[in-house]
């Protein structure tokens, strides 16, 4: 402990950080203790044996001195202070984005032919082959999608609907719509035109189709997007950082903006909590099935939502008993490509699901929320409820029923709040709460998989 | 790369903040003591027991990062380290050299090394320049700031291309000159023959440090945040807390107990430390609520900001009041 304390130095020349000396070093000190002077002595400032002394602390010295240059060798190789660089699979803007045709896939037959430069397997003289349209995938390392057609988007008014419509048509005309398909978009839904009202956002490609609206339902202010894609390879997962685990975290709007979404929104925010089981790119990240949380000492504490590798989900419900091999077999089955982990289920088969407590999201409070469903195959329905003109906001119960309403078969509650948060073209469509973007882990995106010289149809 | 080895720019830049610490340090040790073990014994165990514990404390909370605890400790290519680990690290470290007797008091090796501490604070925020840690959440739009120091270029996966806040070098430029500065105010007193008390070196240091750390982390996209490993319940509170601020906040508070508690038994209390307190419980207001807060709530960052920095000038303030009515002679 200090023997004194110095007092500010009046003198103008050496500032506040200059104090006069109060205190007597080791080498001064005559009633200092003995334990001091030893350790004076030790450290070569005085001594009645100073050769012998000396000797000794140039031994150790030495000893010390290699010791550090060992330790600083080792941490030129081992210490990296911030990671290693994540290497960026396309660095280059001009580069196409690694895209693959999947001649072995074929979607549903469609009269309206797209190209006419794809070879067949067989020739055939007259008439003609009927050419079928190529389908696209994206490969499940790309870093990014393809970056979606600016014409394609086209927007209209919520007095105008039938613009919509029109587009919906022409999707199914290209195929990407089975005829019969139904579609959660409805020209005579209440649009929202109160407080941060927008127009109908749409977007159509060879290989995606994408509305987005605000919908007045029960008195309060909902953001929907409905989205089908060609290839389930088009809906993706994006974690921050690119790793599981990174400890990073950005706006939704970059994350979109970083994969070139053509739609993006939030997803389960995993970086915060700790709960439920975690895959991605087909790899089990995370298994909590909640055997730390109170109450929940045996089974699955939350229902987890798998995405298999065809674009459909399925899940592990609350309160089945899991190992992690169990999981891994059960992915290996469906072949997952990655998972959410937030919920309650919604909806099931079409039926709206309740529970009566839940350990995340304040789920029985009126709260923003936010969920994806499927609509049919590679057919989804992003849905939130943020605030509003009026602030009135749904318990999980109440949201579950109201998805319901949507021709949804399956729908699983994603983390809601401010985190809830619908991204298109790079910016925030619903309103957030709190009028601002936070920081999250993780978003999940739809991305067009027409490479860019493919390009042939726009929007509308 | 030597054969399989690979030596990073920022593994070097470390190593190389590292070594003038070391510099630093002996140069302000050496001239007191007339030798240096106690120093290099410093700079030895700071190495192991503070890395240990910067690695240690990323591990805890950054848990999902490693597939083990032995692999955080075997693979250094992946995760991180948390910065105050190092400097608790180091405290302990002197204590230990204090007690094996190869120095005569802790305060004096921690005076001598505080500003080669920051100097290697500093080299390890610029190492971040060669990888992509350290930068602000925030873009950086006005053209007239879109250049070194202020912002960086980064290209995302996409090729999109945005200038966001240089926090790395920002945080640099701040610690680098307040090691010179603080470096400057140790070596002229020891040429001037005047000396400078016990403890106040490394106590102001750690201050000014722990001012510059609360604001900077407070914009980095990758701040390591409390989340806790076993204590899982507590993560719906904590998690979106900084670990390095709220360090920064112990280190202030223990400052203004230790001055306080210095002041109050040589001169009993007075109206002043009540003041002084509740000044620096605003300051922790100030901090926490209107700077922190609203910037992750609302993202209004140059209103937030301002308080901030308000607010920690006002936290510095109040400290420096209560030592102000340390008593001036033992």
């Amino acid at each position: 402990m200090p023997q004194g304390i110095g007092r500010p130095y009046s003198g103008k020349r050496d500032g506040i950080f200059v104090w006069e000396y109060r205190m007597k070093d080791c080498q001064q000190n005559r009633e200092q203790s003995d334990r001091s002077r030893t350790m004076a002595s030790r450290c070569g400032s005085g001594s009645s044996s100073k050769a012998v002394n000396r000797k000794k602390t140039t031994a150790m010295d030495s000893i010390l001195s290699l010791l550090l240059c060992i330790c600083l060798i080792w941490a030129a190789f081992n210490i990296h202070p911030g990671g290693v660089p994540e290497i960026k699979a396309t660095p280059d803007p001009t580069e196409a984005p690694s895209v693959t045709v999947a001649p072995e896939r074929t979607p549903e037959p469609t009269p309206v032919p797209v190209r006419s430069e794809k070879p067949t397997a067989t020739p055939i003289p007259t008439p003609a082959p009927t050419p079928e349209p190529p389908h696209y995938t994206i490969a499940p390392d790309a870093a990014a999608a393809p970056a979606p057609v600016a014409d394609a988007y086209g927007s209209a008014g919520n007095d105008s609907p039938q613009d919509v419509i029109r587009v919906i048509d022409r999707a199914r005309e290209i195929g990407l719509l089975r005829e019969d398909e139904e579609v959660a978009f409805r020209a005579d839904a209440q649009f929202y035109t109160g407080y941060h009202r927008r127009d109908i956002q749409y977007y159509l490609d060879e290989t995606i189709l994408m509305i987005c609206w605000k919908e007045v339902i029960d008195g309060c202010s909902c953001t929907l997007a409905e989205v089908k894609v060609a290839d389930p390879s088009q809906f993706r997962r994006k974690l921050a950082g690119d790793k599981f685990g990174s400890g990073r975290a950005q706006f939704a709007s970059d994350l979109s903006k970083s994969v070139n979404a053509v739609v993006a929104m939030n997803a389960d925010y995993y970086g915060f909590r700790d709960l439920g089981i975690v895959a991605y790119n087909g790899e089990l990240c995370r298994f909590n099935t909640g055997s730390a949380y109170r109450n929940y000492f045996k089974y699955n504490c939350i229902p987890s939502l798998f995405i298999t590798s065809a674009g459909d989900f399925v899940y592990i419900e609350q309160g089945e008993t899991h190992t992690e091999e169990s999981v891994k077999a059960f992915m290996k089955e469906h072949e997952v490509s990655f998972s959410l982990a937030f919920g309650p289920i919604l909806v099931k088969d079409g039926i709206a699901q309740e529970v009566n407590w839940y350990p995340l999201g304040e789920a029985l409070q009126g709260y923003s929320r936010a969920g994806i469903g499927q609509i049919d195959e590679l057919h989804y329905l992003y849905f939130s409820l943020n605030h509003g003109e009026k602030a009135a906001r749904w318990t999980v119960n109440e949201f579950a029923r109201h998805y319901a309403e949507f021709p949804v078969k399956t729908a699983y509650c994603l983390d809601g709040g401010q985190t809830g948060e619908l991204v298109i073209r790079g910016e925030p469509y619903n309103y957030i709460d709190f009028g601002a973007e936070r920081a999250v882990s993780d978003i999940i995106y739809f991305a067009s998989a027409l490479p860019e010289k493919e390009r042939s149809i726009q929007g509308g | 790369m030597l054969g399989s080895l690979r030596i990073g720019w920022d593994s070097l830049v470390t190593v190389l903040g590292a070594l003038l610490s070391l510099l630093m340090t002996v140069s302000l040790y050496r001239p007191r003591h007339k030798r240096i073990t106690g120093a290099l014994a410093l700079h030895l165990f700071g190495f192991l027991i503070g890395g240990f514990l910067a690695r240690f404390l990323h591990w805890y909370f950054n848990s999902e990062t490693y597939s083990g605890f032995l692999e955080a400790f075997s693979d250094f290519s992946v995760g991180s380290y948390v910065l105050p680990g190092l400097i608790v690290g180091t405290g302990l470290a002197a204590w230990l050299v204090y007690r094996m007797g190869m120095a005569p008091s802790v305060w004096e090796l921690l005076d001598c090394s505080a500003p080669g501490m920051l100097l290697l604070i500093s080299f390890l925020r610029l190492s971040a320049a060669w990888n992509d840690s350290c930068r602000g959440l925030m873009q950086v739009t006005q053209s007239r700031f879109q250049h070194l120091p202020f912002a960086v270029l980064e290209t995302d996966a996409a090729g999109n291309q945005r200038w966001v806040l240089a926090t790395f070098l920002i945080a640099f430029n701040l610690i680098f000159f307040l090691s010179l500065f603080v470096y400057i105010c140790c070596r002229r007193p020891i040429n001037q023959k005047i000396r400078i008390g016990r403890g106040e070196v490394a106590r102001w240091s750690l201050l000014l440090y722990c001012a510059v750390e609360i604001v900077t982390d407070s914009t980095r996209y990758d701040s390591p945040l409390m989340h806790f490993r076993f204590l899982t319940d507590l993560n719906q509170y904590s998690a979106f807390i900084s670990i390095a601020q709220v360090f920064a906040g112990l280190c202030a508070l223990a400052v203004l107990i230790f001055y306080s508690r210095k002041s109050i038994r040589s001169r009993g209390f007075s109206k002043a430390h009540a003041v002084f307190w509740v000044l620096f419980a605003i300051s922790l207001f100030g901090i926490g609520k209107l700077g922190e807060y609203d910037v992750q709530r609302y993202a209004s960052y140059s209103r937030s900001y301002t308080l901030m920095i308000l607010s920690v000038v006002l936290m510095l303030g109040s400290i420096y009041g209560v030592f102000r009515l340390c008593p001036q002679d033992e």
